[in-house]
Formats: structure tokens, C-alpha cells, sequence
């Protein structure tokens, strides 16, 4: 079951709209790397999962992950407010403004339609833990490439804020993986596929 | 010092491993939430965006439901944590408004974190109908 908690995770006050940083950011809403990805990747990955803890803990990271979604959401609706035609224009803006006005709508910067072609869930413990390590880099990443693109103040504080979460979930998913390694042969961790339903 | 799981400086090759994290100093609820972890050890800044910026501040709810957050995604990975355990009821009792970190399935009984309890929805077992 799913609960809506009517707060953002971290607060959101942007006042001086900027469509072009707009563009890049909402990578983070609906890009390949970013908190959509991430949460439908570990929402899905939790059910073939063996061990509480990692069911536990894909259950909880991909619930903030929504959060998250909804902060980037809230960023590329505070940045696309009030803008004039000319600053539309500007911005570079007119493309997405033609399909999506001022609507928030899942796409990667670069302008494609978000896909679930970038996230991967192999059914194999270790494999979708190394998938997880991976994706909290990407998002890392993402996160710093758009800290250097921004200059107001009030964005980079929420970039700042979300870059650190996916440190912190890298760290958690180490952990699940050595929680999975725990309950395999040490000599070898791959004898066996420990997928828990296939005989 | 003895750890849960396997030491990361020895073992096996042909698989990575992850240091444990074992906690001791937690940030005040109000520098957690602005540093984006409860956890000096887990701050690790990009050079050029190091400190908070902005003029938004975290109301003193979002600060500790923050906190309460964070212990709970530790406690996935450490539930048998006995300080983890208390701090995270700890934060809750001290938090007055409900949030979903405190609030949805009581978390902690007779000291172990049992929102990881199976069965989870999706398995047989927590569909059979038993009262």
C-alpha cells in the first residue's frame, strides 16, 4: 500500500525562474538516471529479493525515491513560473513549452521520453545490488554535473541535498550486499543463483 | 572491533565488498536534514557545493522526521543495532507530528526492528486470509 505524507523531504524555494536550467534538471524527473529510475528499479527489484533486510530496504529507498521525484518536480515547476514568451524563447524553452507548456511531464534533458530501458532488474541478488551501487553513482553524478551548471543559490541547496541522499543509499545498498554474501559460500559467491524460487 | 559481515580488507577475490557502517556521532536533526545525512562519517561534499546555500529553512518537523528517516534506512541494514534501536524511538517520541518514518507499522518491539519482518505483501504467506 502507498501513503502520501503532504510535505516535501526537503524544502523547495526557488523565486527567480530559470527555464534553461529547467531543461536540465528535470534529467532528475524523468531521465535515465534519475529518481524515477531509481525508485521504479527498487520498487520492482524488492520482490525477487531473498532476505527481510534487503526487502526492508528497497521497500524504504524506493519510497524516497518517490520524494525525491517530487522535489525535481517541484524545482521544474518553481523554475518554469512566470516566464515571459521572450524568456521562453531564451531560454531555449520553446521545444518543451510546445508539448508540456509549463507542465512537468518525465523526459530525459536531452528531450526523450522517459524509459524503463536504462534500469535493469536481473532477478539475482548480487546482480541488482551492483545495478543499485551503479545507479546511486549515476544519479550522483547527474546531481554534480547539474550543481556546476547552476548558479542560483536556492537550486544548488536542493541539488546539494539530493546528491548527498544517493551517497548515503550507495552506502546502505554496500551494506545489502555484503547482507547477501553473508548467506553464501564465501569461496564461491556464484555456485549458485541464489534466486530463492527456481528448483 | 567485531563486525556482522564479512571484514573488507581481506577475503575472497572476485567479488567487492562493502564497509559495514557502524555509527556513533549523529548530527542535531536540524544540520542532518541540511547536510543531507544524519551521519558526519556519510557527509562527503563535492568540493565546489560544500555547504548549505538558500534561504529555505527545514521546518523543525521535516527536521526530525528526517532524522527518524534515516535511522530507519540504517536499521534495514542493522536491525539488531540496540543503539540504533534507541535512538530511533528516541527521535520518534520527541517528534510530535506523525510521519511516515514513525507512524506506519509500529517499527520496534522487544528491541528488534521488526518492519522487516516477513512476510512482505507480495509473498503467499501474507495473503492467506488468517485473522
Amino acid at each position: 500500500m502507498f501513503v502520501y505524507e503532504k510535505k516535501l523531504q526537503y524544502p523547495v524555494r526557488i523565486t527567480r525562474p530559470d527555464a534553461r536550467m529547467a531543461k536540465a534538471i528535470i534529467s532528475q524527473y524523468g531521465g535515465p538516471d534519475g529518481e524515477l529510475s531509481a525508485s521504479l528499479r527498487y520498487l520492482s527489484q524488492r520482490f525477487s529479493m531473498p532476505h527481510r533486510e534487503l526487502k526492508g530496504l528497497l521497500t524504504d529507498i524506493g519510497v524516497e525515491e518517490l520524494g525525491h521525484l517530487e522535489i525535481v518536480g517541484a524545482m521544474v515547476y518553481q523554475l518554469t513560473r512566470g516566464l515571459s514568451e521572450k524568456q521562453i524563447k531564451q531560454d531555449g524553452f520553446d521545444a518543451y513549452f510546445t508539448d508540456h507548456a509549463q507542465g512537468v511531464y518525465p523526459q530525459a534533458a536531452a528531450g526523450f521520453p522517459y524509459t524503463a530501458a536504462t534500469i535493469a532488474v536481473k532477478g539475482d541478488p548480487i546482480t541488482d545490488l551492483h545495478e543499485n551501487l551503479a545507479a546511486e553513482q549515476k544519479a550522483r553524478t547527474t546531481y554534480e554535473n547539474l550543481l556546476i551548471l547552476a548558479d542560483d543559490p536556492d537550486v544548488k541547496d536542493v541539488l546539494r541535498y539530493l546528491r548527498q541522499r544517493e551517497i548515503v543509499h550507495y552506502q546502505r545498498f554496500a551494506e545489502g550486499l555484503e547482507i547477501v554474501k553473508d548467506h553464501l559460500n564465501e569461496r564461491n559467491f556464484y555456485a549458485f543463483n541464489p534466486s530463492p524460487s527456481v528448483k | 572491533m567485531q563486525h556482522q559481515h564479512s571484514n573488507c580488507h581481506t577475503g575472497s577475490v572476485g567479488i567487492v565488498y562493502g564497509c559495514e557502517q557502524r555509527f556513533s556521532q549523529v548530527y542535531p536533526a536540524q544540520v542532518a536534514l541540511r547536510s543531507g545525512t544524519l551521519f558526519p562519517e556519510l557527509n562527503k561534499p563535492m568540493a565546489c557545493a560544500a555547504a548549505p546555500t538558500g534561504c529555505a529553512e527545514p521546518t523543525p518537523q521535516q527536521a526530525s522526521a528526517f532524522a527518524a528517516w534515516e535511522m530507519r534506512l540504517y536499521l534495514n541494514t542493522h536491525p539488531n543495532d540496540e543503539s540504533a534501536l534507541q535512538m530511533f524511538e528516541q527521535i520518534c517520541r520527541q517528534t510530535h507530528q506523525p510521519n511516515y518514518a514513525c507512524t506506519f507499522a509500529p517499527c520496534v518491539h522487544n528491541g528488534c526492528w521488526t518492519w522487516i519482518q516477513d512476510p512482505w505483501p507480495w509473498e503467499l504467506e501474507a495473503n492467506e486470509g488468517r485473522a
